[in-house]
């Protein structure tokens, strides 16, 4: 008995005493820096504000939160992030009033001069107000009629003239473009260009170094919200040749790689226990604008002739089966209400059955029966390269000559924004069908002359009210309505011919743990967060 | 007798009843047909209009948006008016058929009439515009509503079988002749229920007086009503009333006892469950406390009376003594001597008196007869009472004495190297003249001048000079100019064929110099110069390490390291290419290597074999190339030094090229030099102006910065460090956003710091280390201007 509690006494002093040795338990990956391979060669845009190109979302996404944000790898879901709850609206005087109540002690990550500090109410009017202006971000268009402001120091009020339901108003707030929550005071500190050199957020990794078309190295934020984060880094490297990424795998010096989807190319994989192929969305959309205003595509008879000489099947050969599948309307079906399925699409007559004796026909009668050469420019990224490559193919079997320029991926993003391509092809995600619409047809959107110039290659003016209409819509099935007949209208003027969608792929070393489910993800990689381990 | 009564009353209230009911029934059925008929047609009205509606909603969808023009857009329209139908249909009654003008049907509830024809139906003839409403027979009696809709020509119509819509309302006349017979029957049963309940009171009194009449006292008569009979029965029943009364408290008294019973036991069994749980939880934790004893890399033991009672795995290990050998034994002979025990005894126990712990650091005696460096931290189990145990806590110090030794001498070699370089860099300033002025003087100078020679000697001392100033560079860690790939396996075998070689073989003909070169070494990134000279000094002092001759091992291989090496240096888990030397001389005492990679410390006579430099260059060569060292000698064996270098992931191929004197001429253009050395200014004059370029100067960066507000230059060289003023950088982003398009070089007697790398990377200048030569000078002028 005397034993036994000498013993117990033992023990309780025994840990007394190491805690006075200051024995402390080690992190379980302490120096584990998660190293990610790009399938680009230089970063585009650091602001999140401006975050186009998909490098540039994927550092966006490590460093920055929005008041709500897409459940990681579980996209379309939506859940509160910098807000404590889904915010909710009541209708004052015929406008909306939404509430937003953020979360206490968020801390932003200390800038190049300006200590670390806790995020508040200004900050994200400041945000907000920064997302708005169309010198300072790309998605203006989506927050300019928005009055912001701070009811107090952890209360937000956001206030529509026009209101919105709630499936278009999060996307707005999400962690996606401008909803971003930048930090006000690192940007008075440095100044805008300061900022777009150095990007200051809430997220779990911090912003370290960029070397110019080499690597981005993120740190742990040690004060993450959610918790410190797992892995001490992250780096980003920027090699553009698929096979430099998989050799970098081999060799052990990268532990994530974005995967090809040249046809075949997954094989070489098979069998392996050491590396896992992940797939997974949301597929972004594969769609070629014709410029209905630059001769010879101003004539609606060589817009449908192009797209009667188009095959779908010829694309979809270009990339991995399981990669993607066809879409019929510019909004995907199969991801977003308001989109046509294809048995729709046939059964209005808008399919455009390979028929290239009909496409000749319909460029002789406008003028062209020897057809014609047009200049394209395409981006390095593979993805691009073979599609615009298939494309000059299909179309050189109806006479019209396509001469390609291939670019770094950022300088075809200048080029196609600066200079009117006759066809562009764009590959891209929007989280829902009113900002696929607006952004790429609606007459504001137009490149270079629009009100808020964004990425309307087609100089497309004729479903403006379509869509504004369908904004303003609450009735969910009557929204959907507006939409289909914006596509409709769309699909009869040949504005655009909708192709592929087109998934994710990516490759890891099976050490490499995400720590959540991987579905869909809005950021177009697999998401690295604070529950992301590798274990070297 | 009673049944008697009770026919009666029937045979003369039911045909009453009867007569009543019918007329009633056949009035009634009559006008609610007409009202419910009247009710449907509003149904069915009400449902047609709100079905119309749907389609004018669509319509105005494609006028609003004029999009009446779109044959898709119609047709898109009118499938959404045909689903929304669908949906309409679900709710309430009235089935919805859709017609085109000729009698087509495009909606209907069942699906295969879709597409067919029903103008030939008798009751199409009588759809007549706009609207209306009509019954018709088809298997049954209909009912049914329709409306033209102009824009589309299409007729909507919505009917239903009356008995549907009518529904429970239609089979009223079958309700009302149930209710009839039904109602006639209940009554009768209500009359006979009635008679029986009359006549029951005297049958129970009969029977009741009866019993008492045999003495049965135990009879009750049931009470009910206030009638005379109930007067009867309750002056019965009293007569065991008190009896009962009796027997009733007695039952209660039980009930009660037999619960407070189940509620003891109740509260019983929860204690006899929390009390097991607690057992659980005391086993649980120590389990856990027991765990932590075990898990703990603290030696942990119990000492009663200066005797080991008990100690964890992690004393044992540390004192290198069989697990339980040294229970019960005295701690004495765990001293090495009786003053020790003595003193850590006294003050143990002094200090644990006082402030309840104490600590201190001694030396134990191990099972193996070694000495260990210990922390011993104790806390008796009863400060007032030593006698009932002292609690040890045991810390083997022996690793981080030999790390904190490891960072003495990182930081002493960090020291010397900064005060190395400092001189260097003067000293590189005042080489400038030597290196540049004699090359000045013999342009102008003829071939056959006899200055010539002594000119040439100037020269050659300088640049030695220089090569000697960057090995103390080197060793101050400021000396890689380049990063290049380097493949240290050509490296080898180019150094092989170099002069040094033959002197190394001219000076030490005894030894024999073996190479072992592992194929498909890693490649790193670096100097190849500086690790040229590492190889070759590590070579000239093992050499040199064997007089009397032996073999000179030089190797290497690729080493992936899964954890830490712990050895001269700990070096990091990761892939190294590493150079290993190994000879077999007389090796080094644990003093020489201690301190054998510090300047001037040798252990051969200094002038002799070496400025002293030698081991400290491999060490700021390793050092500036992010790699380790490690290093092993004996007086048996000889010794090993290995050169760990990371092995390189990505490689940038740059390459200097010596421009021809006639292609690095000027055309006039105007250089602006900027340095804080009178000196250095002039040399860079004369090399200008030698070259055809016009000069302006200024002594410092502000004076460069107000030079440029009001002048032009087509370059300036800018020198790095000036003081006191602002630095080579700071002095670039000022002039910067006055001249946005200002080319620079930048020029600097160390060699490339963090702040030349950053300006280099903002502005992509080139760079030149002094002391410079006419042609480096030139290059980079002529190709900066031509940029």
């Amino acid at each position: 008995m005397y034993t036994r509690f000498a013993q117990r006494l033992c023990l309780v002093i025994v840990a007394v005493l190491l805690g006075t040795l200051d024995i402390q338990p080690q992190p379980a990956n302490a120096g584990q820096v998660l190293r990610l391979g790009l399938h680009v060669s230089k970063m585009g845009k650091l602001d999140p504000h401006f975050a186009a190109a998909a490098q540039d979302r994927v550092l966006a996404d490590m460093v920055f939160n929005g008041l709500v944000r897409y459940k990681p790898g579980m996209a379309p879901q939506l859940e509160p992030d910098l807000a404590v709850e889904m915010p909710g609206f009541e209708m004052k005087d015929g406008r909306q009033e939404w509430t937003v109540k953020l979360r206490q002690g968020v801390m932003f990550h200390p800038g190049p001069q300006n200590p670390t500090y806790e995020m508040t109410s200004e900050d994200v009017v400041f945000s907000l107000l920064k997302s708005a202006n169309p010198e300072h971000s790309s998605d203006a268009g989506n927050y300019s009629a928005w009055k912001v402001e701070a009811a107090d120091r952890y209360t937000v009020k956001i206030t529509l003239e026009h209101p919105l339901s709630p499936a278009l108003f999060f996307p707005r707030i999400a962690n996606y473009s401008g909803g971003f929550i930048v930090s006000k005071k690192a940007i008075e500190a440095m100044g805008y260009q300061g900022f777009s050199e150095h990007p200051v957020g809430t997220g779990p990794f911090a912003f370290s170094t960029y070397q110019q078309g080499k690597m981005v190295a993120l740190t742990a934020h040690p004060d993450y919200f959610r918790g410190t984060p797992r892995l001490d880094g992250v780096e980003l490297h920027l090699l553009a040749k698929t096979e430099d990424r998989v050799a970098a795998l081999e060799q052990g010096t990268l532990d994530v790689i974005v995967g090809s989807g040249d046809v075949g190319w997954i094989s070489q994989f098979d069998g392996r226990t050491d590396v896992i192929a992940d797939y997974f969305g949301v597929g972004e959309i594969s769609s070629f604008y014709f410029n209905i205003t630059l001769p010879p595509l101003d004539d609606i008879r060589v817009r449908q002739a192009i797209a009667l000489a188009l095959d779908r099947e010829g694309f979809m050969a270009t990339s991995d089966r399981g990669l993607g599948d066809k879409v019929f309307s510019q909004v995907p079906s199969q991801f977003l209400p308001g989109g046509l399925e294809e048995e729709m699409v046939r059964k209005l007559g808008l399919d455009f059955t390979v028929d290239r004796e009909r496409a000749k026909a319909l460029l002789a009668e406008a003028g062209y029966p020897e057809g014609f050469s047009i200049d394209l420019v395409s981006s390095e990224k593979r993805v691009y390269r073979v599609m615009y490559e298939e494309l000059a193919k299909q179309l050189a079997q109806v006479g019209i000559n396509c001469r390609l320029q291939v670019v770094p991926h950022a300088d075809m993003h200048k080029a196609i924004r600066n200079t009117p391509q006759p066809i562009t092809l764009y590959i891209a995600w929007r989280p829902n069908a009113d900002s696929y619409l607006t952004r790429f047809f609606h007459s504001d959107s137009i490149i270079g002359s629009g009100a808020k110039p964004d990425t309307n290659f087609s100089a497309y003016r004729n479903i403006d009210k379509l869509i504004e209409a369908g904004r303003r819509e609450i009735d969910p099935a009557r929204q959907s309505q507006l939409w289909q007949q914006a596509q409709i209208k769309l699909l009869s003027d040949m504005a655009a011919f909708p192709v592929m969608y087109i998934s994710q792929l990516f490759i890891r070393r099976a050490a490499v743990d995400y720590g959540h489910q991987l579905e869909n993800t809005m950021a177009l990689y697999p998401q690295i967060t604070e529950m992301s381990t590798i274990d070297r | 007798m009673p049944m008697k009564i009770s026919r009666k009353i029937i045979l003369l209230v039911l045909p009453l009843l009867l007569g009543i009911f019918l007329v009633s029934a056949g009035t009634s059925y009559y006008l609610s047909h007409l009202s419910l008929t009247d009710l449907a047609f509003q149904v069915l009205k009400a449902k047609t209009t709100e079905a119309v509606e749907v389609l004018e909603r669509q319509q105005l969808l494609l006028e609003t948006f004029a999009l009446e023009g779109i044959p898709a857009g119609v047709h898109k329209a009118q499938l959404d008016s045909i689903q929304t139908i669908e949906a309409l249909e679900q709710e309430g009654q009235g089935r919805v058929i859709v017609l085109d003008q000729n009698g087509v049907v495009l909606h209907h509830s069942e699906p295969d009439l879709v597409g067919s024809r029903l103008s030939g139906a008798d009751w199409f003839a009588k759809l007549l515009p706009p609207n209306g409403t009509l019954t018709y027979n088809q298997g049954g009696s209909f009912l049914a509503s329709y409306q033209y809709f102009q824009p589309w020509q299409w007729i909507v119509m919505v009917s239903e079988e009356e008995q549907v819509l009518f529904g429970p309302a239609g089979k009223i006349h079958s309700y009302l002749a149930i209710f009839c017979t039904g109602g006639a029957i209940v009554l009768a049963i209500a009359l006979m229920v009635l008679t029986r309940q009359l006549v029951a009171p005297l049958q129970r009194l009969t029977a009741g007086a009866k019993e008492i009449g045999r003495g049965n006292m135990d009879i009750r008569i049931a009470v009910s009503g206030r009638d005379e009979f109930a007067d009867l029965a309750e002056v019965f029943n009293q007569m065991t009333q008190e009896l009962q009364q009796l027997l009733d408290g007695l039952e209660q008294r039980v009930l009660e006892r037999t619960e407070e019973l189940t509620e003891v036991n109740v509260r019983l069994k929860q204690e006899m469950q929390e009390k097991t749980m607690a057992m659980k939880a005391l086993s649980a934790s120590e389990r856990r406390l027991s765990a932590i004893l075990r898990a703990s890399p603290i030696g942990i033991g119990l000492v009663i009376d200066r005797t080991l009672d008990w100690a964890n795995e992690a004393m044992y290990q540390i004192l290198h003594y069989d697990m339980n050998s040294l229970a019960g034994k005295p701690s004495r002979l765990l001293y090495a001597n009786e003053k020790e025990y003595e003193r850590v005894g006294s003050w143990l126990a002094q200090e644990a008196a006082t402030s309840g712990t104490s600590q201190l650091e001694t030396s134990l005696l191990r099972g193996d007869g070694k000495l260990v460096n210990c922390r011993i931290k104790a806390a008796p189990l009863d400060p007032h009472d030593l006698s009932s145990g002292v609690l040890v806590a045991l810390t083997d110090l022996s690793e981080a004495k030999l790390l904190e030794a490891k960072l003495q001498r990182a930081q002493k070699m960090e020291a010397i190297g900064l005060l190395a370089g400092g001189v260097a860099h003067d000293l590189n300033n005042i080489l400038s003249a030597l290196v540049s002025y004699p090359e000045l003087i013999m342009l102008d100078l003829p071939a056959d001048s006899p200055l010539r020679k002594p000119l040439t000697t100037m020269k050659n001392s300088g640049e030695r000079a220089a090569v000697i100033v960057q090995d103390l560079l080197t060793m101050a860690r400021r000396g890689v100019p380049v990063r290049e790939p380097i493949n240290l396996n050509a490296l080898v075998n180019e150094l092989l064929d170099s002069p040094e070689m033959g002197l190394l073989a001219s000076e030490h003909p005894a030894v024999q110099l073996e190479v072992q070169l592992e194929e498909n070494l890693a490649l790193i990134e670096g100097s190849k110069s500086h690790v040229v000279k590492s190889i070759v000094n590590l070579l000239f002092n093992g050499a040199e390490a064997m007089r009397d001759g032996g073999q000179l091992l030089l190797a290497t291989s690729n080493i992936h390291l899964q954890e830490p090496m712990v050895g001269y240096e700990v070096v990091p888990a990761g892939r190294y290419a590493v150079v290993l030397v190994r000879d077999q001389g007389t090796g080094m005492t644990k003093t020489d290597l201690d301190r054998v990679f510090e300047p001037f410390y040798t252990r051969k006579q200094m002038g002799r074999s070496g400025s002293g430099l030698g081991m400290a260059v491999v060490w700021g060569t390793i050092k500036d190339h992010g790699g380790f060292v490690s290093i092993e000698s004996s007086r048996e064996r000889g010794t090993t030094v290995e050169l760990f270098f990371p092995a390189a992931e990505t490689m940038l191929q740059t390459e200097a090229e010596q421009a021809p004197l006639e292609k690095i001429t000027g055309r006039g253009e105007k250089l602006l030099i900027v340095d804080d050395s009178a000196a250095q200014r002039e040399i860079a004059v004369s090399i200008a102006r030698r070259l055809g370029y016009q000069t302006e100067t200024c002594d410092s960066g502000e004076m460069a910065i107000a030079y440029c507000a009001d002048n032009d230059a087509d370059l300036i060289l800018l020198d790095m460090i000036m003081e006191p003023g602002i630095d080579g950088l700071d002095t670039y982003l000022q002039i910067e956003a006055i001249k946005p398009q200002q080319k620079i070089i930048i020029v600097s007697g160390y060699s490339e710091s963090e702040r030349v790398q950053e300006l280099q990377q903002r502005t992509g200048c080139l760079y030149v280390q002094k002391p410079y030569s006419l042609e480096s000078l030139g290059a980079a002028i002529r190709n900066s201007l031509e940029q």
